[in-house]
């Protein structure tokens, strides 16, 4: 294995288990995949296959049983700012107003409070809700919460972006909205992103290439590049024939993974 | 004007705009609130009058005796007798000393003793079933010994209040910290925040709502704890009075020292409150919404 210079996420022969109830449970097995710096990758997957445990195993927050995994080189950890985790759900804290919550992540690394105030400030007008930077959770919508919730992931400049499902808990005009003002957003992005969901338009829509996680224990079933030109938009790539064609081809695959006791 | 009218006259008063409409609905929504004030406070005033009319009314016609009920407008007289009296510049000086002090030991040892609990589970794992037990024990029963360690004054009284009020702060102020959102304690971690940090960012925030109520029943626990010493064996204090009242069939008298405990314990969560009312405001937004 040479040297992984230029790999923003090297996994080799990744294997995860976990104590559950009924004893340990392997959920992922042997999962080989490199994603170079710059790259947008999306893993789609059957629920429960163990996609959303790879990308914590990525970000450093569940511990590989054997294997290889290092993210720029080095084994993962949570506190490392160059990687930024977007959650499905937004997780703001009530008691702190949007430009607090964004200021939260750079707590975390130490900013003094001057420059955390401005940044966040910043963060907040890319999401546009500058204007709401002192307004509380309860005073949000859905989608305003999911967008203070990406600031706080963009407000400390990640060099890898991942992102958990992260339009999973909006309603689905809001989800075509905010993928809209995602992929605006990266357009000014130089980072590695690294998406996991179960939409498969989301993944077709932000990724240079899909991973069709199996059925658990989950390994990479099959690779598609997306060769569709770029910006995209939420709204109009949908219709195109080249998008219609991958949707089904990875729902070909998709579909297989699916077992009896799914559905 | 004729029947058929199609006037611009006529068509306001046929439909509606839109800002007369908005005023409408506005002051429809006032009325009802209005309304509704007028009812709560009828029903108040008029239960309490009741209350105190029918009280009045059965000692006055001696349908009960007087000696043993008591007789509000009696209370009344007795109550403005004591103001500027030595149960307010002794008696009840040194009550609210006794459960201020225990209030604030309490409150001290509870927190601090819930705080380790969470931030190293292992102790409250080992220890819970202790503080059950101690918890368990009948603390009135302890009042004559605190009386034989610490004597008639204070400090046995505040020795009784922290023996239980303690537990009260201790098992609330464990439920408030263990009740974090966990996509928040996720988020901790996501960030990568120390133990400490997660402590003082994330739950002890989100459990100021809850220990501000536990700190309103701790208060009104450490004034029964005061009083309750006060009544079992006491040189001074509220306590000691009420057993002389009664003592003397002085019904009067015992019901209106009752009401100045009550005034003054009124007063003091009041002003907790509005101490409190910033750290807890976030709580009020959320639960209204918008």
């Amino acid at each position: 294995m040479g040297p992984s210079l230029g790999l923003a996420i090297d996994a080799e022969n990744v294997c995860l288990w976990l104590n559950g109830s009924k004893g340990p449970v392997e959920i992922l097995k042997k999962v080989n995949l490199r994603v170079r710096a710059g790259e947008y990758v999306a893993i789609v997957g059957p629920s429960g296959s163990g996609k959303t445990m790879f990308l914590s195993a990525v970000a450093g927050l569940e511990k590989i049983t054997s294997g290889g995994l290092k993210v720029f080189g080095k084994t993962p950890v949570p506190e490392d700012p160059k990687i930024g985790f977007a959650m499905s759900r937004d997780a703001l804290l009530p008691w702190r107003t949007a430009r607090g919550n964004v200021e939260l992540s750079l707590e975390a690394l130490g900013v003094p409070a001057s420059e955390r105030r401005m940044r966040a400030e910043q963060a907040l007008a890319q999401v546009d809700l500058l204007a709401y930077a002192d307004v509380y959770r309860a005073q949000l919508s859905q989608g305003m919460r999911q967008r203070v919730a990406l600031a706080r992931t963009l407000v400390t400049n990640p060099s890898l972006l991942l992102l958990d499902e992260p339009f999973a808990a909006l309603d689905a005009q809001t989800r075509i909205l905010m993928q809209e003002r995602l992929m605006k957003l990266l357009g000014s992005y130089e980072g590695t992103v690294f998406l996991v969901t179960h939409d498969i338009s989301e993944a077709i829509l932000l990724a240079d290439r899909v991973i069709v996680f199996s059925h658990r224990p989950a390994s990479i079933a099959k690779e598609i590049q997306i060769p569709l030109p770029r910006p995209r938009s939420a709204v109009h790539s949908r219709s195109t024939p080249e998008f219609q064609k991958i949707y089904e081809e990875i729902w070909s695959q998709l579909s297989r993974e699916f077992t009896a006791e799914d559905l | 004007m004729s029947v058929v009218d199609f006037s611009q006259n006529a068509m306001d008063q046929f439909t509606m705009d839109e800002e007369s409409g908005k005023e409408q609905l506005l002051a429809g929504t006032r009325r009802l609130e209005r309304r509704q004030s007028i009812q709560k406070w009828l029903i108040r005033i008029g239960f309490v009058v009741l209350w105190l009319g029918s009280w009045q009314y059965v000692a006055a016609r001696r349908l009960l005796n007087p000696v043993f009920i008591g007789e509000p407008s009696g209370i009344w007289r007795s109550f403005v007798g004591m103001l500027g009296g030595s149960i307010v510049t002794t008696d009840l000086r040194i009550t609210l000393f006794e459960s201020i002090v225990g209030f604030i030991v309490s409150l001290a040892v509870g927190i601090a003793i819930a705080y380790s609990f969470v931030r190293f589970p292992v102790l409250e794992r080992a220890f819970r079933p202790i503080v059950t037990a101690v918890n368990s024990v009948p603390r009135i029963a302890l009042i004559p010994i605190f009386i034989i360690w610490f004597g008639f004054g204070p400090m046995s009284k505040i020795a009784n209040i922290v023996s239980f009020v303690t537990f009260t702060v201790l098992l609330g102020a464990i439920g408030a910290f263990t009740a974090s959102d966990r996509d928040h304690m996720l988020l901790a971690r996501v960030l990568g925040f120390s133990e400490r940090e997660r402590m003082w960012k994330f739950v002890i925030p989100n459990a100021v709502p809850a220990l501000a109520n536990i700190f309103e029943l701790a208060l009104i626990y450490s004034f029964l704890g005061a009083i309750t010493a006060e009544m079992l064996g006491g040189a001074q204090g509220v306590g000691v009075r009420l057993v002389l009242f009664a003592n003397q069939y002085q019904t009067n008298d015992y019901f209106a020292v009752l009401l100045l405990i009550v005034i003054v314990t009124v007063v003091i969560v009041q002003g907790m409150r509005l101490l409190l009312k910033r750290f807890v405001l976030w709580r009020e937004v959320e639960m209204r919404g918008e």
